[in-house]
């Protein structure tokens, strides 16, 4: 993966959102994940370099993508005949469409022009306490990237947050990250080793221990680390592994927790990048679910 | 001569049927035999082309039908083509309404006599439209059914939205420690209170809600029976009229004789109207507007009225006749030829001028009336009388009309007072007899003698207020700043009550006021069917205007700012319209909180005004700063200062986007088929080498059109002066003692007239459009673009997709585009400033639109903006919801633009909706964030929109359970149920941000 500190793969600047942290924020969405969750709602998030996707619904049918492919990856003369064994990304085709049913997934970004875009907010920032999301993919996959934005944005004095998955090296996460960071939401999925290997295709064993040395128990340096948990119907939202997850939280001193009810719009967004949904699911939880999921967590205080 | 078309032969048919029925029914017959005797008109009717021309005389009793149409013809019916005309036969009148909306129909000549057509051909026709309607309904409940089972919709909550909220969020409503110039009140978020603690409230908010209208004609009906008596023109002696003493007896007779109620229960006395809920006629502006409805007002679908058949038969044989060429409309048309500006408006596609309705918003000067009392006034009337040269004899009627009207004011009040002590002396209840006794006493006192109390000011107030609307359309007249004004007699009662007694005087001040805001809901303007399309669900728009600054430029949010946003979150009304000021280092952010609590409990008011910045806007008139700061919201948004100020500001409704659609044709505009504008070249014809050429072409067709409008609102200004000069509100508008004209003939101290642009957005969007594609990257050619349009986009899918996606617009954070809506804002506020009216005072720009972005969307077709035909326009100034996903690039973009093109003030919506799960206190702090920083950057006005589509959906699916859902259009609050289609989806689809 291309991880140097220069330039990032940018999925999306979401602005003025409500959903990521305190007060009106922007979030960057960083691109390239080392898990594989089967779940994952941003699986377009998932390789670290741009990708090409087809929204079919937008398509006006007007053939200027085949016009513009040099590779002829689009015999049909529609993004829906996209062959994406010929197709070398060059995004000519994504280029020409006028409708962006063809669109580029990612773009390679600065952390200068990254932060031109968050500095058009700050006014938000300082009246609402926001201020910059981190999230993904993986932030940490871009540790020099993101350790150099976060400085700026100190510099700034712009309230900072990265949403983990925890796979990361902890060194490097404390040296490089955690001196500008003021909040980390980690994200806390399967408690169990072998289902984590299952379900996200590696082991969990870091991830755990990086939690351990965020965790108020730790005597580390006391900042806001907010554990979450998705609750993926069958998956994640078993009794066994919450029963399990209140424990060991509890056990690591943690009094807040937030739990994410599971979306599921995400294989749409699979699909336009030519995967399969690979997890198919019920859809959203009932309320029964979810109050379900809420007692195991009596015991802490819920983030929404 | 060819032979008659087949539409010609059933055209005539239908007529000679007409004068056949009106021979052989003796009951047909009566209705041509008014109080003047027959009536005497000649109707033509007649395709563009020719292809059909016929004609009905209708005279003594009888009617000739002829195959031409003469050149004397009263009123003339000119359809689009023969099957426009056809389709009219099988049409209701409402529908022949709206015909003339989409340009099928235009009329020439007086459009009483049109209307009173239409009286006859429903009273013709009446059991064919009524199973026309029944049919109509029919179809609709149909639809709306599939829609519900479609959308799977099911009425959510028994309780109403508003009050759904109010309970879910009552137990965390927020509390504060007092701030600003608070004296008294401990919280002054007075979160202690609840509607339920106010039964009385509660009561009459029920009434409002799910009492009918009743067309009411007692003040029609006066003015008539005066006027019939001493003459409009001469009077009984042959001598012509000095107007203004005319409209001073006139309004003198209709204070002594109008019916002197009070509502059961309540605490101020005095009604507008003789019905619980009334709608008041002025016959002499736009009152025969409904002369073609009275048969079937009570059977439309939208906002119908309830009407008796004494007052049908009032209004068809009396009052109508009398008033047919006595109105503001049809005087311009007989004394300047039916001129071109008035021809443009009667096709209601370029522009809408209110003068045909009223002059009403403006703000009277409260103030004094209680400082002084009618006394006091008369004295200093008569003082300016005494002094006034006696050769000056316009200036002496003036005076001596004003004393008349004075003297009807107090008239009306001491037949309350007597109403009240009758009512005294029956009452059962020792309570109520109590409450009607000293409203007595404060009859027996004000408005003749200054106010003491809060309840002896606020009787002053409402009673001033009845009778301005004896006099003058309830058409945006405003309350101004009743904080400000309230607050000394607040403090009063105050005081006297001491500190055991403090929390029931705050307790008495909700409910006083809370009495006030109801008892302005008595009353609601004339709407004829096409206005619910034109201006929907609008009611007068009272405004009133809290917080700011003083006078000196001191915190001026009060213990009575704090009261009045109290009875406001409690009620939820749409009218009085609540603006709030809020002057950023000088207000507290306490007070901007609370503002955006209201808002969120009421999901649509008050709207939030930047007060610096609307000063800003308004430096070009240099006005003195005690009287600047002193500005009020008129009508919609509009600032006027309170009391000093003549700015009619509601006045013209104007359609940029017409100019636009006719740059682009040449000076034709496509719906109208009429090329009237100046030929300025044709875009496919490559009249256009560059961009700014065709900006230019823009700006020529603009002129053209505004020129025509302001002559035409000159006329109607000056017809004013001669039919309804204002003695009343002249006496309560600072200068006119000085000046000694009265306010139509500008006798204010401060004159402007004010316009609302409409479309700005969409200007600026399409010329960005054309700019970047046409031009710039040559993607497609001017020709390609306009066939585009023609076809609304049919023709070209992929160029529609580009410009939606590739585009950029304005309150996208695009430098460019919002560069050109600056650029544009100021050309139209220099075109309307280089303009000055009858009253030599400039024309000010406003970039709000009530409904009319619908409704002149509606009569649009396709747009370089990619805003496709008959589609609305946004709101205001509104960016477009294409324009960005996030919310802060238009707030930031809005507030960028520059105040001092914008001296009619703007309206920005916002529709956010709080995040499911959040707190009430959360979602308080989110709007707040939003409007904080949105003033900082320098934006002028914003008003929130707290309701989902989702919500909206299910109101259209269920209005009954949403009678009280309160949204606001552009500048204005209405029910949302009470609206017309285009508009609660315009509503729903505009964009949606989370908060």
């Amino acid at each position: 993966m291309n991880v140097t500190g220069d330039i990032a793969t940018v999925l999306e600047f979401k602005r003025g959102s409500c959903d990521d942290g305190p007060g009106l924020r922007t979030v960057v969405f960083l691109k390239g994940c080392p898990l594989a969750c089967a779940w994952c709602h941003n699986p377009e998030s998932r390789q670290a370099g741009p990708e090409l996707a087809f929204f079919g619904e937008e398509c006006v049918e007007c053939g200027a993508c085949a016009a513009a492919c040099p590779e002829g990856a689009l015999p049909g003369g529609t993004g829906a005949s996209l062959d994406r064994g010929r197709c070398t990304l060059c995004f000519k085709c994504a280029d020409a469409c006028p409708s962006g049913a063809l669109r580029q997934m990612g773009r390679p970004v600065t952390v200068g022009e990254a932060m031109e875009v968050i500095e058009r907010d700050v006014p938000f920032f300082r009246n609402s306490g926001g201020g910059v999301t981190l999230t993904g993919g993986e932030p940490t996959l871009y540790l020099e990237w993101v350790s150099s934005l976060l400085q700026r944005c100190r510099e700034r004095g712009i309230h900072t947050l990265v949403e983990t998955c925890g796979a990361f090296a902890s060194e490097a996460f404390e040296q490089r990250l955690a001196p500008w960071l003021d909040a980390v939401f980690f994200d806390c999925k399967l408690l169990d080793g072998e289902a984590h290997r299952r379900w996200c295709g590696a082991d969990n064993a870091r991830i755990l221990d990086n939690l351990r040395r965020l965790s108020p128990s730790s005597g580390a340096a006391p900042r806001h680390v907010l554990p979450r948990i998705p609750l993926v119907p069958g998956v994640t939202d078993t009794d066994e592994n919450l029963r399990g997850w209140a424990g060991h939280l509890a056990g690591l001193g943690f009094r807040h927790v937030a739990l994410l009810p599971y979306n599921p719009t995400w294989s749409r967004k699979a699909e336009a990048l030519g995967r399969k949904a690979e997890f198919a699911s019920a859809g959203f939880a009932t309320a029964a679910d979810l109050a379900r999921c809420r007692a195991w967590f009596a015991g802490f205080e819920r983030v929404t | 001569m060819h032979r008659p078309s087949g539409t010609s032969l059933l055209v005539r048919a239908l007529l000679g049927a007409m004068s056949l029925s009106i021979r052989l029914s003796p009951r047909v017959r009566a209705h041509f035999l008014g109080v003047d005797g027959w009536m005497d008109f000649r109707v033509g009717i007649r395709t563009v082309d020719d292809s059909v021309r016929a004609s009905i005389h209708f005279h003594d009793g009888r009617a000739n039908v002829s195959p031409g149409v003469p050149d004397d013809a009263d009123t003339v019916l000119c359809f689009r083509d023969a099957a426009c005309l056809r389709r009219m036969l099988s049409a209701t009148p409402e529908e022949v309404m709206n015909m003339l909306l989409r340009s099928e129909l235009s009329t020439r000549g007086n459009l009483a006599t049109l209307n009173k057509f239409n009286f006859f051909l429903s009273l013709l026709l009446k059991g064919r439209h009524d199973a026309l309607r029944r049919r109509r309904a029919k179809a609709r409940r149909a639809v709306d059914d599939r829609v519900r089972q479609a959308e799977k919709l099911r009425p959510a909550a028994v309780l109403q939205p508003r009050t759904a909220h109010d309970a879910r969020s009552a137990s965390e409503r927020l509390s504060a420690a007092p701030c600003d110039a608070v004296r008294f009140l401990d919280d002054p978020c007075l979160s202690a209170w609840s509607l339920a603690d106010f039964p009385r409230l509660a009561a009459f908010r029920e009434i409002h809600f799910t009492r009918r209208p009743v067309l009411c004609a007692e003040r029609a009906r006066l003015v008539t029976e005066w006027c019939r008596g001493n003459g409009f023109e001469t009077d009984g002696e042959g001598r012509p009229w000095v107007p203004e003493l005319r409209q001073a007896q006139i309004l003198r007779h209709v204070l002594e004789h109008k019916a002197a109620r009070i509502r059961p229960n309540d605490l101020l006395p005095g009604t507008t109207t003789a019905e619980e809920i009334g709608v008041v006629l002025y016959p002499d502006t736009h009152g025969t507007t409904i002369w073609g409805e009275l048969l079937s007002v009570a059977e439309r679908e939208l906002n119908p009225y309830d009407i008796s058949d004494e007052t049908r038969r009032l209004l068809h044989f009396d009052v109508f006749p009398y008033w047919e060429k006595r109105n503001v409309r049809e005087d311009v048309r007989r004394n300047h030829g039916e001129p071109l500006g008035q021809r443009l408006d009667e096709r209601f596609a370029v522009y809408f001028i209110w003068k045909t309705v009223a002059i009403s918003h403006t703000i009277a000067d409260f103030p004094r009336l209680l400082r002084l009392g009618t006394r006091g006034m008369a004295d200093e009337i008569r003082a300016a009388r005494d002094a006034a040269d006696q050769a000056d004899g316009d200036r002496r009627d003036l005076f001596e009309a004003m004393g008349i009207v004075l003297e009807g004011l107090e008239t009306y009040a001491a037949r309350l007072a007597g109403t009240a002590s009758r009512e005294a002396e029956v009452a059962t209840d020792p309570v109520r007899r109590g409450e009607l006794l000293r409203i007595a006493e404060i009859c027996e006192r004000v408005p003749r003698e200054p106010a003491r109390t809060l309840q002896e000011a606020l009787t002053a107030i409402w009673l001033a207020w009845v009778a301005l609307h004896m006099e003058n359309t309830n058409a945006g007249l405003s309350l101004g700043r009743l904080d400000q004004w309230l607050h000394p007699y607040f403090e009063a009662d105050l005081e006297a009550a001491g500190p055991e007694g403090r929390r029931e005087a705050i307790a008495r001040a909700i409910e006083l006021t809370g009495c006030f805001f109801l008892r302005c809901t008595d009353h609601l303007p004339l709407v004829p069917d096409i206005g619910n399309f034109l201006f929907g669900g609008s009611s007068s728009d009272q405004a009133v205007t809290l917080g700011g600054v003083t006078p000196d430029g001191r915190d001026g949010v009060n213990d009575m700012t704090f009261v009045l946003l109290k009875v406001t979150e409690m009620l939820g009304l749409r009218d009085p319209n609540v603006n709030a000021r809020y002057h950023q280092g000088i207000n507290s952010e306490t007070y901007l909180r609370r503002l955006c609590e209201v808002n969120l409990v009421t999901t649509a008011t008050p709207s939030i005004h930047n007060d610096a910045a609307v000063m800003q806007a308004l430096t070009e008139f240099s006005y003195p700063p005690e009287h600047l700061r002193d500005w009020a919201a008129t009508g919609c948004v509009e600032p006027t200062l309170c009391g000093r100020h003549f700015g009619h500001t509601g006045n013209i409704m104007l359609n940029l986007v017409a100019a636009l659609e006719m740059a682009l044709n040449d000076g034709r505009h496509p719906l109208m088929d009429w090329k009237v504008g100046p030929s300025t070249g044709d875009p496919a014809g490559g009249a256009f080498p560059r961009f700014e050429d065709f900006e230019a072409a823009f700006q020529a067709q603009l002129g053209f059109l505004v020129d025509r409008m302001c002559e035409y609102n000159d006329m109607l200004g000056r017809a004013h002066a001669r039919i309804r000069p204002t003695p009343l509100l002249s006496a309560l508008i600072d200068g006119t003692l000085e000046k000694g004209r009265d306010v139509t003939r500008g006798g204010a101290r401060y004159n402007t007239t004010g316009v609302a642009c409409i479309g700005l957005t969409d200007v600026v969007d399409s010329l960005t459009a054309i700019r970047q594609l046409v031009y710039r990257d040559k993607r497609v050619t001017f020709a390609a673009l306009a066939e585009a349009l023609r076809t609304d986009f049919a023709s070209e899918p992929a160029l529609h997709a580009l410009i939606c996606t590739r585009v950029p617009k304005f309150g996208s954070g695009d430098e460019e585009a919002l560069a050109t809506a600056n650029r544009m804002a100021r050309f139209t506020h220099d075109l309307l400033a280089s303009h000055r009216n009858h009253r030599d005072a400039p024309y000010t720009a406003g970039f709000w639109s009530m409904s009319n972005h619908v409704a002149f969307g509606c009569l649009s077709g396709a747009l370089p903006s990619g805003r496709r035909k008959g589609k609305p326009f946004t709101p205001g100034l509104t960016p477009s919801a294409m324009a960005s996903k996030h919310l802060l690039d238009p707030i930031r973009d809005v507030a960028r633009l520059d105040p001092r093109s914008m001296t009619n003030n703007i309206a920005f919506n916002v529709k956010v909706v709080p995040r499911p799960g959040g707190g009430h206190a959360e979602a308080v702090d989110e709007l707040l964030a939003l409007a904080k920083t949105y003033i900082e950057l320098g934006g002028m006005q914003m008003q929130f929109n707290v309701v989902g589509s989702d919500t909206l959906r299910e109101a259209m699916a269920y209005p009954d359970r949403h009678r009280d859902l309160l949204v606001r259009i552009s500048g204005y609050n209405a029910y949302f149920v009470t609206l017309n289609r285009d508009l609660q989806l315009e509503l729903v689809e505009r964009a949606e941000y989370r908060a």
